[in-house]
């Protein structure tokens, strides 16, 4: 007990080791610390590779079709669910998934915890309308082509022979 | 005056009860880390107690599994008006990696009302810090409202 | 009716309620920001006695099911009622007591016995098992630190008895306050220094602070004694807590440091102010910064042996008449 109260009495007259913190700002986070989700819609394909890996599932994609023939793309981000382990981030093909180094994660609404994103998938052209001519034309090409086949075939066993 | 006195003091003398719902220590042990020389909550007059009738602020770490359900609503219906809850990490508010577990019955809103939500696997202490500084406004709301 | 008015001044005012509440918080302040800053911390406020005991006043009060309910509400009220008024027979400034007796350190024995009996009373009303384990904890405390305490007040009225100063009797305070204005204060007795040490190992444990909370272990028995209170009750217990420190650290300035005085009024309630707040740092801060809660069975120990030992060689010298 002794050494504890000589450390005591000189701690007495020593500054404490306390943070300032929720008074000034919050201090920075270590490097490569997994914080708060970002997610950059602009460079996403829309491969799905996060989804797979992701192992408490807090991503969602929501598809939607719209007029034109385009899809709207959602993918939602729920960090209440999120355990940061960066897989997703790491699976990432395009890097449109990446985690910074916000670590102040604190609301009162199920909204502060919402990290989404949404993009257009262009539906592809449409293809052209082929003529019934253009058809009896390619019908024709391609009997054409089976005939050339059957007496290729024909010649080969007598080759052997 | 003296409800006013009451109302300021609310914010000021929080006293937390910590909830264990099969956590798995982590937010547990940042919690702990609060109250260390290096983020002393005790200086906002934070003070950890060992019984809910004392609390002001409960703190429930971990997904609501099927052996601390009744245990936790028990806790929670044990504490005095005014009180917040607070939910430490992602496991109360959405089960985490547990999710869609068979011995898991949250989340946590399912049972309680969450005041502060803190997000993160463990969240840093100081990010607790915060939430346990917003709990203390939304006591001191909570506590206008009653005496109305 | 001037005497009716001076004796609710003594009561409401000084050194009755208001001056043992102001002193109580004081001192509780004081002991948590050196404990925190001995540990490197910033500690709370100086007044986060007060507003805790604010803060309780606003919550909620539930009562358990399996409760008494009138001892329930009683038993917190009736400890800090006795807890005042021992700081009415305490001849704190000017050797005058408030109200004094013939034998009123028996009197102040048994009503520092009686706020501890509230506790247990209060809490066996509570109905809770974790209640009943720190009600058992507290019973052992008391009997640990009522030993060496009943020899140091024995030793101390032997000294006041035999003394040559036309004393008629002792265990009042008033004499033993004039024994020290004549003979110097009684810790420079040097055969009541064993005492006075034992003492200042007495006062933690009255009053319930770190190494010996035994009965408020909140990591194991879910604040012991006070586990089912909530709301005003446990504020008033707060309170009771706060004031013992100040009480406490009054009593060994009487008992061993009394007698000092300047004449003027201001500066002896200074000093005695100062006294109680060094006080408070020797016995509640360095032990509480220093040392881990002890085991029930440690602190009967301790004081059956060290300490009641310390207090037993004390009151044989004063007997053989060193």
């Amino acid at each position: 007990m002794l050494p504890y109260l000589g450390k005591a009495m000189t701690n007495l007259f020593r500054k404490p080791s306390t943070e300032k913190f929720p008074v000034g700002d919050a201090p920075q986070a270590a490097e490569r610390y997994r914080g708060r989700i970002s997610y950059n819609p602009d460079v996403c394909v829309n491969c799905g590779m996060c989804m797979r890996v992701c192992a408490p599932q807090c991503m969602h994609r929501d598809i939607e079709t719209l007029e034109n023939g385009d899809q709207k793309i959602t993918f939602t981000f729920d960090l209440t669910s999120c355990t940061f382990c960066g897989m997703c981030a790491d699976f990432c093909s395009r890097h449109s998934i990446t985690l910074t180094d916000d670590y102040m994660m604190v609301g009162t609404q199920p909204e502060d915890f919402i990290v989404t994103g949404s993009f257009i998938k262009k539906a592809p052209p449409p293809k052209p309308k082929l003529t019934p001519e253009q058809i009896a034309e390619m019908k024709a090409k391609a009997e054409a082509a089976k005939a050339a086949k059957a007496a290729a075939k024909a010649e080969e066993p007598k080759a052997d022979a | 005056m003296f409800e006013k006195l009451i109302d300021n003091s609310m914010a000021k003398s929080p006293w937390i009860f910590h909830v264990n719902a099969g956590s798995c220590n982590g937010c547990d042990i940042e919690l702990v880390s609060v109250l260390t020389p290096r983020y002393d909550a005790e200086r906002f007059g934070f003070r950890l107690t060992g019984t809910p009738r004392q609390a002001d602020i409960v703190v429930v770490s971990g997904p609501i599994t099927l052996q601390t359900r009744d245990r936790l609503r028990r806790v929670l219906e044990q504490v005095p008006e005014p009180y917040v809850v607070v939910s430490l990490g992602s496991c109360p508010k959405s089960g985490n990696v547990f999710k869609g577990s068979y011995s898991i019955d949250g989340p946590l809103d399912k049972w309680t009302h969450v005041d502060v939500s803190v997000a993160g696997c463990t969240p840093k202490p100081e990010a607790i810090v915060a939430a346990l500084a917003k709990a203390t406004e939304i006591l001191k709301e909570k506590r206008k409202e009653m005496r109305k | 009716m001037t005497a009716l008015l001076w004796n609710l001044f003594y009561v409401l005012i000084f050194p009755g309620l208001f001056f043992c509440i102001l002193m109580g918080i004081l001192l509780s302040g004081l002991d948590r920001i050196w404990v925190a800053r001995m540990q490197r911390r910033v500690g709370p406020p100086l007044l986060q006695g007060w507003y805790d005991f604010l803060k309780c006043c606003g919550k909620e009060t539930i009562v358990p099911r399996h409760a008494k309910k009138a001892v329930y509400f009683a038993a917190p009220v009736v400890g800090f009622a006795a807890l005042i008024t021992i700081a009415l027979f305490l001849p704190v400034v000017g050797g005058k007591p408030a109200f004094s007796g013939t034998a009123d350190l028996v009197v102040i024995l048994y009503l520092l016995t009686l706020v501890s009996v509230c506790m247990i009373v209060g809490a066996a009303a509570s109905g809770s098992p974790f209640a009943g384990v720190g009600l058992s904890r507290e019973m052992v405390a008391m009997i640990s630190y009522e030993l060496p305490f009943v020899l140091v007040i024995l030793a101390i009225s032997k000294v006041t008895l035999t003394a040559d100063s036309g004393l008629p009797m002792t265990f009042s305070l008033q004499a033993i306050w004039d024994y020290q204005t004549v003979n110097g204060p009684l810790i420079a007795h040097w055969s009541l220094i064993p005492a006075a040490i034992a003492l200042l190992f007495v006062i933690p444990c009255e009053v319930g602070m770190h190494p010996f909370d035994i009965a408020e272990a909140e990591t194991e028995i879910c604040e012991g004694t006070l586990s089912e209170y909530s709301g005003p009750p446990l504020a008033v217990f707060r309170l009771t807590h706060m004031v013992k420190m100040y009480i406490m650290t009054a009593l060994f300035y009487v008992l061993f440091l009394g007698g000092i005085s300047t004449g003027i009024v201001a500066v002896d309630v200074v000093i005695f102010i100062l006294v109680c707040v060094l006080l408070t740092f020797i016995t509640m801060s360095l032990p509480h910064a220093a040392c881990a809660r002890f085991k029930v069975e440690q602190v009967f120990q301790f004081y059956w042996t060290f300490v009641a030992g310390l207090a037993l060689i004390s009151l044989i010298l004063v007997w053989l008449g060193l």
